[in-house]
């Protein structure tokens, strides 16, 4: 893609003010300052050879004059370049290194004294390289720079690349934004990988699963006796009391059955929070954990929806099967709702629950996964529990305890946890432990 | 400005005039005044050129640091932005007053949580500071209680410093609070028999008694810490 002057090249001065001088000046050109004051150069020893009767003084001003012309006349270079990106696998896996290559050609008929580009780089990604080039292009040449970025979950848009073009006397630059041709993308979607089974509650559909009920019936827990009725497998049958009493009765299991799910992200730019520049913030850990709780779900055969808790219509319908597996995966991935980074479009919180809510099957369970940055995440999970969709929350831990701040936040978040806890709402704190362990530790203590 | 402009383009007409009709230079004398003065007035402008180039701004376009991963905020970075202002930038009385007001808000809800007092009591013990063994924090959300030494120092140094010095007090307080809170309400059995014991302890008239004591000890000790906090520094 060729950036040309006055064609894609951006017109911020960098928010500067523009006086009646620049607002005439071509769009994207800057005047850099650096020769301002040149003419004194030129007058002052002209005024002193003059005062002094010496004329070699006099000379000397004449090659202030030169250098004043220098810089006057030394215009902006015309910025005629085509940039071409290739990444050496746009859809790796997470925590890859994928090589991010730049070539620059100059397409023009002069000379660009100092060329310096920055790539556009995708917020989410980071790299240890850096990710620009300062170097001069003569016509027709091509100059060629590589850095390499860890790859993380989401789908990433590299933003255009940035262009500086300064005439040789630095006087002037040229600013640009230059789209690059070939790969502007890169797609990280993590395989869905099933982490310990995960602990629900009791609102169950009417076919059978795993969930162990209230209701008597066929199952593996033992629920109560009955009288014997006609039809009654002999497996079923209390033989121990028929042998003591001669009383035929009949045992009831806990019948277990399928239930179906909603996970839900907050994935808000409230939720956005980590406990330090390197950690992962609270959503990703947020989408991590749906990530693993949703293929453990569907293997126990319950049903399984998704949503996000942010801006856009971030939803995929409770379903079962491989088919509804692989639509997970890709909603996780790549949904702009759950990118790495807030999008920062306006949010509605009490419209979305009210939709939410319309939309979510009467019978069906919330798993929200949530750091519970403020309180209306905490009301939003007892609201649902108190509709009827038994609500479980996932909470993973963005605080700190360095500074006095970062104490009281703690403590805040504790708080909410303490008061859906005591609101009948199971809550796993998920600290620094994996999930599995955390789930396993919560199992124990949410097993009747 | 304008009139240094009008002289300037009266003066560069007149060159051209001269070019054109060189007689007209006769009307000026060559002597040594003229040579003077324009010497004096190149040099002046040089000056004025040579002042404008030192205070001249030098632009530069800015590009960023793409290469940083976009960086999100810890919970309570808020809190320690207020608590980090001095000097002109300090946080104003408003500010200051309804984070006091939350501070007291968590104070409550923690207190409940731990379980220690009644709904009603929970307000009272924070009003005459005995929820806690620090006197700093009990008199910071206390409404009857004497300012210790070391908050009465910071006074002197400012509305500022004692305001930090207050709500740092009352931070670690609240913490150590919750960690005692935590396992109780969390619904952790272990938790839930250690909180049992706490309980027990707190309604058991002699080990209150002692309790007493001993936190009044403690209160003696901070006190004179945070009177010498100033020379321990």
């Amino acid at each position: 893609m060729t950036g040309a002057a006055g064609g894609r090249e951006s017109t911020d001065a960098n928010g500067r003010n523009v006086g009646p001088l620049e607002r005439i000046r071509p769009k994207g050109v800057v005047p850099t300052g650096r020769w301002t004051g040149m003419a004194a150069l030129a007058l002052v020893p002209v005024g002193l050879g003059v005062l002094l009767r010496h004329p070699p003084l006099v000379l000397v001003g004449a090659l202030g004059v030169a250098f004043a012309a220098y810089a006057r006349g030394d215009a902006a270079p015309d910025l005629a370049v085509t940039i071409e990106r290739e990444l050496s696998d746009p859809t790796p896996d997470p925590g890859d290194e994928v090589t991010v290559t730049l070539r620059v050609r100059n397409e023009g008929d002069g000379v660009l004294p100092d060329l310096r580009l920055v790539d556009g780089v995708p917020a989410a990604l980071a790299t240890d390289d850096p990710a620009r080039l300062g170097t001069a292009l003569r016509p027709g040449r091509t100059a060629t720079f590589s850095y390499r970025v860890t790859a993380i979950r989401g789908a990433h848009e590299w933003d255009p690349v940035h262009v500086l073009a300064r005439n040789p006397s630095g006087s002037r630059e040229r600013d640009a934004r230059v789209d690059a041709d070939g790969a502007t993308a890169l797609r990280c979607a993590p395989e869905l990988e099933a982490t310990a089974s995960l602990p629900l509650r009791g609102l169950t559909t009417v076919y059978s699963g795993r969930v162990p009920t209230d209701v008597g019936g066929a199952g593996i827990e033992f629920h109560s006796t009955r009288e014997y009725r006609h039809g009654d497998p002999a497996k079923r049958v209390n033989w121990a009391r028929y042998a003591r009493t001669g009383e035929l009765s009949t045992l009831e299991f806990r019948e277990e059955r399928a239930a179906t799910v909603v996970v839900c992200i907050d994935a808000r730019e409230e939720a956005y929070l980590a406990p330090d520049p390197e950690s992962p913030n609270a959503v990703e850990r947020s989408v991590e954990a749906a990530a693993q709780a949703v293929p453990a779900l569907l293997d126990s055969g319950d049903r399984v929806g998704v949503a996000a808790f942010a801006p856009g219509d971030c939803r995929l319908d409770p379903g079962v099967g491989d088919d509804h597996a692989a639509r997970a995966r890709e909603l996780l991935a790549t949904h702009p709702a759950l990118a790495p980074t807030p999008s920062g479009e306006r949010f509605l919180p009490t419209t979305w629950v009210r939709r939410f809510r319309r939309w979510l099957p009467a019978d069906a369970q919330v798993l929200f996964c949530t750091p519970l940055p403020d309180d209306y995440a905490a009301t939003v999970a007892r609201r649902l529990d108190a509709y009827g969709h038994a609500v479980t929350v996932i909470s993973p831990d963005p605080t700190a305890d360095d500074t006095p701040g970062h104490r009281l936040a703690g403590v805040e978040r504790a708080n909410r946890v303490s008061r859906l806890r005591s609101a009948g709402i199971r809550v796993l704190d998920w600290g620094e432990a994996s999930l599995a362990t955390e789930l396993e530790r919560a199992d124990a203590r949410w097993s009747p | 400005m304008r009139a240094a402009a009008a002289v300037g383009v009266a003066a560069v007409a007149f060159g051209f005039v001269v070019v054109a009709q060189r007689g007209v230079a006769g009307l000026f004398d060559l002597t040594y005044v003229f040579v003077t003065g324009a010497g004096v007035l190149a040099l002046v402008q040089g000056l004025r050129y040579a002042n404008d180039a030192r205070t001249a701004e030098h632009r530069a376009i800015e590009t960023g640091d793409p290469e940083e991963r976009y960086g999100v905020p810890v919970p309570g970075d808020d809190a320690d932005e207020l608590l980090s202002r001095r000097g002109f930038s300090r946080a104003s009385i408003k500010r200051r007053r309804e984070f006091h007001q939350q501070l007291r808000r968590v104070a409550e809800e923690t207190l409940r949580a731990r379980g220690d007092y009644a709904d009603g009591e929970v307000s009272a013990a924070i009003d005459d500071g005995t929820w806690t063994d620090d006197p700093v924090a009990a008199w910071f959300l206390g409404s009857d209680v004497r300012p210790p030494p070391g908050a009465r120092l910071r006074r002197l140094l400012g509305a500022d410093a004692e305001f930090r010095y207050g709500v740092v007090h009352v931070v670690d307080a609240l913490a150590a609070a919750r960690s005692n809170a935590g396992s109780v309400i969390d619904g952790d059995a272990e938790g839930a028999a250690r909180g049992a014991v706490g309980g027990e302890r707190a309604r058991s008239v002699p080990r209150y008694v002692l309790a007493g004591v001993r936190r009044a000890g403690r209160r003696r000790v901070a006190a004179a810490r945070d009177a010498l906090a100033e020379v321990r520094r």
